[in-house]
């Protein structure tokens, strides 16, 4: 044991007494790792920001077909679904697509009652929509930046209905950073919204929020609605109902695509990667052959020499996986996500104007350290047991 | 330990080597001889001759292409990898070129082969220094191999070849880079080596060297001449 503790200690002192070889390592490797665990943990951020999301909205989300298609669902509806039992409450929203400002950046109205608002948003300046005021709207902090209008700015016409054409006013500013998807929202009361659209009487779904237990019931029972609301001249609007878990499965589902897309690139990285990493882990083959040959000459054993090997590839992918998961903390943390946000993030700027969510799960921070090990260690036992299985005299010459 | 008994002992050896091109160079041929335990052996012979092909083979660092080499009996090429390291462990090697770890303190490269078995850090430190003080290196077991002279390293390389405490040092040219005075020095150290009982085998053409030779074998062309 004490003999393995001493040559383990050579293997460490390797490290150092080959400064360049292993600065060449350790780079190689952050310079792919990196970027890796930086993506991972973004990923992983967002992931969270949309269960957040789920988990902050309603038990069921109830909307209109026709033709298989989406359609709005007439408001009178919700006498109905609060009639069935176990619904504890229900509401009406629209959410619709706009272009604002001469960029026509686009956001995206949310009409709901004020006290509907998703608890996550923060008002951090002016106030909320009254209840019932038309045309007064909350947007939240990134959007007014990019727009240049803050609280009392009156926005420009930017819809058309019968009524003419109206002037909106910012009332309020609420914090976009989480979650971030709302950071593209605008809120405004139901009213605003249906005029905003034209849509008068009708919202693109209903919220319904179910007693403990009832879930299931009001599905089935929701589900089985021969219409939402009066059926009209156009015969009945079919009700389409989606629960938070059928959310749940849904909404990640392109950013897991994209997750996939981003890791296979990463695998055909380390396709490359591996044999740059071998070379450089072989950087100084000749030093390490000599090195190999001069340790046998002197009474080694070609085991004894592999093993300082092996404890120097550990070192140095200690060293390499280290420095990368703290980098991956600073790329992601003072430095926001800088070009790695909007991988995940289609429509983010290379530096995004909000706080972009990570976090760094032990998982791919082992798999950094495995992925450093295997590597390293590949490219100096094979260099090391090449010199070390070769005649000492034949090396050293 | 008896004058006659043989430590070394090769029998019609022949060391070929392969070009890249495939051409083959014979750097020995039908070698045989024998070094008895506690004899000083020189091995004479111009450059080229096979002298260092001919070390190689006696300590166990290359195998022949043809013939048999023998270390206290034990056929070489018959023994293990790990057999023919635990019988480098017997022996002293000291190289033409010092070869040192760069980087390293000399007390660290003296007693490197030590590691493997077991010897501690307090300890091999304590050894160390009194192997260079032996070689005349005082004070300076924590100065780089970067920092000597030729002379001053190829001492240090004989403390080193002594720190396992060999029966046999073998010497490749121990002395051919070397000014006269550290040239002496180092022949006075062989002297030493052999007085204390140790048998050494020490390729070389300095007629000083071959003064001390209880045995001298001359080569040339890679045939031993009698």
């Amino acid at each position: 044991m004490r003999k393995l503790v001493a040559i383990a200690r050579t293997g460490v002192a390797a490290v150092l007494l080959h400064p360049l070889r292993s600065a060449a390592t350790v780079a190689c490797l952050v310079a792919v790792l990196l970027p890796w665990l930086a993506g991972a943990g973004v990923a992983q951020g967002l992931l969270d920001q949309v269960e957040m999301s789920i988990e902050g909205g309603a038990d069921l989300y109830v909307a209109g077909t026709r033709f298989g298609r989406p359609a709005p669902v007439p408001l009178d509806a919700l006498q109905t679904i609060r009639g069935i039992a176990g619904v504890r409450d229900v509401f009406p929203r629209i959410v619709g697509e706009i272009a604002l400002g001469k960029e026509q950046l686009s956001a995206v109205v949310v009409g709901v009652p004020a006290e509907r608002l998703p608890s996550a948003t923060e008002i951090v300046e002016g106030r909320l929509f009254r209840p019932g005021a038309r045309l007064e709207l909350v947007m939240g902090t990134e959007l007014a930046r990019r727009l240049g209008v803050g609280v009392e700015s009156r926005l420009p016409p930017f819809y058309r209905n019968p009524a003419g054409e109206h002037v909106s006013t910012v009332v309020g500013l609420f914090q976009a950073d989480l979650p971030i998807w709302e950071a593209n929202l605008v809120f405004c009361s139901l009213d605003s919204a249906a005029e905003i659209f034209d849509q008068n009487g009708l919202a693109t779904s209903l919220l319904v929020r179910c007693e403990p237990g009832y879930l299931h019931a009001v599905q089935t029972t929701l589900s089985r609605l021969p219409s939402l609301g009066e059926r009209d001249a156009r015969g009945a609007l079919k009700p389409v109902v989606t629960s938070r878990e059928d959310v749940r499965a849904l909404l990640p589902r392109n950013l897991r695509h994209l997750t996939a897309i981003f890791n296979l690139h990463f695998v055909l990285v380390f396709a490359v990667g591996i044999p740059l990493l071998m070379v450089t882990s072989g950087v100084g083959l000749s030093e390490r052959r000599r090195e190999a040959a001069l340790l046998k000459a002197t009474g080694w054993m070609t085991d004894e020499v592999l093993l300082r090997g092996m404890v120097e590839s550990f070192v140095l992918c200690l060293l390499g996986a280290t420095l990368s998961v703290l980098l991956a903390y600073a790329w992601l943390g003072p430095l926001n996500g800088k070009g790695i946000t909007g991988v995940f993030l289609p429509g983010a700027e290379i530096s995004p104007g909000f706080r972009a969510p990570f976090r760094l799960t032990p998982v791919p921070a082992l798999l950094t350290f495995v992925i450093s090990f295997a590597v390293v260690a590949t490219g100096t036992l094979y260099s090391t047991w090449r010199a070390a299985t070769a005649a000492p005299a034949l090396a050293l010459r | 330990m008896s004058e006659t008994e043989a430590l070394f002992e090769t029998q019609g050896v022949s060391r070929v080597y392969r070009s890249g091109r495939g051409a083959q160079i014979e750097a020995l041929h039908d070698v045989s001889l024998t070094i008895p335990r506690g004899a000083f052996v020189v091995l004479r012979g111009p450059s080229g001759s096979g002298k260092t092909t001919l070390l190689a083979l006696l300590a166990a660092l290359d195998h022949p292409t043809k013939g048999t080499v023998r270390f206290d009996g034990q056929d070489l090429q018959r023994a293990s990898e790990a057999e023919r390291s635990r019988i480098r462990r017997r022996l002293g090697i000291v190289f033409q070129q010092a070869r040192m770890l760069r980087g390293l303190p000399l007390w660290e490269n003296v007693t490197y082969p030590l590691i493997p078995q077991g010897v501690g850090g307090p300890e091999r430190a304590e050894i160390a220094t009194k192997l260079l003080e032996g070689v005349g290196i005082v004070g300076r077991q924590r100065a780089r191999p970067e920092e000597l002279s030729g002379g001053e390293l190829q001492r240090v390389g004989i403390a080193r070849a002594l720190a396992a405490q060999p029966e046999a040092v073998l010497a490749d040219e121990p002395t051919s880079d070397l000014d006269p005075e550290s040239a002496e020095a180092v022949i006075a150290l062989l002297k030493g080596i052999h007085a204390a009982g140790r048998t050494v085998v020490a390729a070389s053409h300095d007629p000083l060297l071959q003064e001390l030779a209880t045995h001298t074998f001359r080569l040339r062309a890679g045939r031993l001449q009698i």
